[in-house]
C-alpha cells in the first residue's frame, strides 16, 4: 500500500491515496486495489498536463533548477500524449465514467480553475470513475484527471475536491511521473524513441510498453513519501492560488484519518506529520483564505451520495 | 518585424495575436506586440514559474501589451496597467505564418500536446494500446467530450468562477 503520498501515483497518472493501502496488489492499473475505500490513490498523477517541459512540468517553466528536470528528449507531446491516453483507458476501461455528465464537468471545471491558476498552460481533461468507491485519485501525462466516485462521496466542499485535485497536478508539475518510468528498466524505450528512424509501428509498441510501465510504476506501486509531500505542498499553494481554501484538502485527509478509512494513515506514522506540517505552511504563510464552496458542491455531488448511500458525514466539513 | 495583423486562434482557447513585432527567443520573429485573450479566464503572474496568487486575472476578450519574451514566457501589461508572465504556448500555431507556427512549437512542446488534448483526438498509439489489452476507449472518449463541451461554451466555466468566486472569479 502506498501512502497517502503514495497512493497518489498513477503516474502519467497518479493518485492520491488516501486510503492507502489499497494500491498495493495489483498490477492491474488501479491504484485502488481491493483494500478498504483509501484516499490511496485520490490525490494521484495528473500526470503531464501541461507544463512547462515538454513533459508537462508546469512547476518547471519558470527556470527551476535544470538538474531536476526529466530530460526525456526522445518523447514527443504526442508519445506524452499516447501514454496519457492509455493510462486512462486503463482506468476508465475498468471503472467507467460517470454518466452523469453534470458531474463530469464540474470535475473538469474544478480542475481547470486550477490549471488557470497554475504556472503554466494546463488544459485537463478530467472524469469521475463511476465504479470505484474507494477513494482515489489518479492523473497521467496530457493532463488526464481521474476522480473515483468513493472518493467524491467523501468531501464535503469544493475546496476538497480542489486539494485534491491540486495534488495530482503537482505530481505534473513535479514531474513525478515521468521520473517513475525512466527508470532504468525503460531507458532501452527511450532511447529508441529518441531516434527518427523507426517505424510508426514501433514507436506505437514503444508508447505502449511505457504506457503499461506507467500503470505498473506510478499507479500500482504510488509516489515516494517525498513526492508525495512536494505534491502536498503544490496542493495547498495552488489551491490557494486559485482562491480556494487551502485547509479544505487538510481536512480532508483527516476525515479520511478519522473514518479510519485512509488504512495509510494507521501503516504510515508519515500521515499525520504531513497534515501537521500542511497546517503549519497554511498559517505561516497566511494562506488559510479562499472559498470553500460547499453548497453548490453537495448540490452536485448529493444524488449520487444519496443513491449509494455512502458516507461522507463524519469529520470536520468545511464550510 | 512586420507589422502584420496575423490572427491565430487555437481552438482550445488561449490568445488571439492581432499584431506585431517582437523577437521570440532563438531569434525568430513573431507577429505579435498585442495579443487578445482567448479563452475563459487567464492569470497574469509576477514570476515565470510562481504559483503565487496571479497579480491581475484577465477574460476572454481582454488585450494584452507584449512587453517582452524570455524563456517561453511573454511578459505583457493587462489593462489596468499591471504587468506579469503568461506561457508563450497561450498563442496559438492555427493561422500564423510557417516560421511563427514553428517558433510556437519550438517555444514549449507541450503546447502541441495541449492542442492535441483539446482537439479530443484519440491517438493512434492509444487507440493500438486499447485494442491489444483489449480495453475499451468510451470512457476516455467521455472525459475527451466533456472537455470539448466547456471549450466551445467558455461561458460555463466564466459563470462558474464568477459564482464560485474562484479563478477569474476572484477579483
Amino acid at each position: 500500500m502506498t501512502s497517502i503520498a503514495a497512493a497518489l501515483t498513477l503516474a502519467g497518472m497518479a493518485a492520491l491515496n488516501m486510503g492507502g493501502c489499497a494500491t498495493s496488489g495489483g498490477g492491474d492499473g488501479s491504484g485502488s486495489g481491493g483494500g478498504a475505500p483509501g484516499l490511496g490513490n485520490v490525490l494521484g498523477t495528473v500526470g503531464q498536463v501541461a507544463g512547462g517541459s515538454r513533459f508537462g512540468g508546469l512547476g518547471r517553466a519558470g527556470g527551476e533548477a535544470a538538474g531536476d528536470v526529466v530530460t526525456a528528449a526522445s518523447l514527443t507531446p504526442r508519445d506524452e500524449l499516447a501514454i496519457g491516453q492509455s493510462v486512462a483507458v486503463r482506468l476508465t476501461s475498468r471503472d467507467g465514467v460517470s454518466p452523469d455528465e453534470r458531474l463530469n464537468e464540474y470535475v473538469l471545471m474544478v480542475a481547470q480553475t486550477l490549471a488557470d491558476s497554475s504556472p503554466g498552460d494546463l488544459q485537463p481533461v478530467a472524469g469521475v470513475l463511476n465504479n470505484d468507491q474507494t477513494v482515489n485519485a489518479y492523473s497521467g501525462p496530457a493532463g488526464y484527471i481521474m476522480i473515483t466516485h468513493g472518493a467524491l462521496l467523501r468531501m464535503e466542499d469544493e475546496s476538497e475536491l480542489a486539494g485534491v485535485l491540486a495534488h495530482e497536478m503537482g505530481h505534473v508539475l513535479r514531474q513525478h511521473g515521468l521520473k517513475a518510468i525512466q527508470s532504468s528498466a525503460n531507458t532501452g524505450a527511450f532511447a529508441k524513441l529518441g531516434s527518427a528512424a523507426i517505424s510508426q509501428q514501433t514507436r506505437i509498441n514503444l508508447v505502449g510498453d511505457l504506457s503499461t510501465s506507467f500503470i505498473k510504476e506510478v499507479v500500482d506501486k504510488g509516489y515516494s513519501r517525498d513526492q508525495e509531500n512536494e505534491a502536498d505542498e503544490v496542493a495547498v499553494r495552488l489551491a490557494a492560488a486559485a482562491g480556494y481554501d487551502p485547509n479544505g484538502y487538510v481536512r480532508y485527509l483527516q476525515r479520511l484519518q478519522g473514518q479510519g478509512q485512509a488504512n495509510l494513515f494507521s501503516t504510515h506514522p508519515g500521515a499525520a506529520d504531513r497534515v501537521r506540517n500542511l497546517s503549519s505552511l497554511i498559517q505561516r504563510e497566511g494562506l488559510g483564505h479562499g472559498q470553500v464552496n460547499r453548497e453548490r458542491f453537495q448540490a452536485t455531488v448529493l444524488v449520487g451520495r444519496q443513491a449509494t448511500g455512502a458516507s461522507g458525514q463524519a469529520g470536520a466539513g468545511g464550510q | 518585424m512586420t507589422m502584420s495583423h496575423d490572427r491565430s486562434r487555437r481552438r482550445g482557447g488561449r490568445i488571439l495575436v492581432i499584431s506585431a513585432g517582437f523577437v521570440l527567443g532563438a531569434g525568430l520573429a513573431v507577429a505579435a506586440k498585442e495579443v487578445v485573450v482567448d479563452r475563459p479566464s487567464l492569470a497574469i503572474r509576477a514570476e515565470r514559474s510562481g504559483m503565487d496568487p496571479p497579480v491581475t486575472t484577465v477574460t476572454q476578450g481582454t488585450k494584452l501589451e507584449v512587453l517582452s519574451e524570455q524563456g517561453g514566457f511573454l511578459q505583457v501589461r493587462a489593462p489596468d496597467g499591471k504587468v506579469g508572465w503568461v506561457k508563450a504556448t497561450a498563442l496559438t500555431a492555427r493561422n500564423l505564418s510557417a516560421g511563427n507556427a514553428e517558433l510556437v512549437r519550438n517555444a514549449d512542446s507541450s503546447g502541441l500536446n495541449t492542442t492535441l488534448a483539446a482537439r479530443g483526438n484519440l491517438e493512434e498509439a492509444a487507440q493500438a494500446y486499447a485494442r491489444n489489452s483489449g480495453q475499451s476507449t468510451a470512457g476516455v472518449q467521455k472525459m475527451l467530450a466533456t472537455r470539448k463541451r466547456l471549450q466551445d461554451h467558455p461561458e460555463r466555466l466564466h459563470e462558474f468562477q464568477q459564482t464560485g468566486k474562484v479563478g477569474a472569479g476572484r477579483q
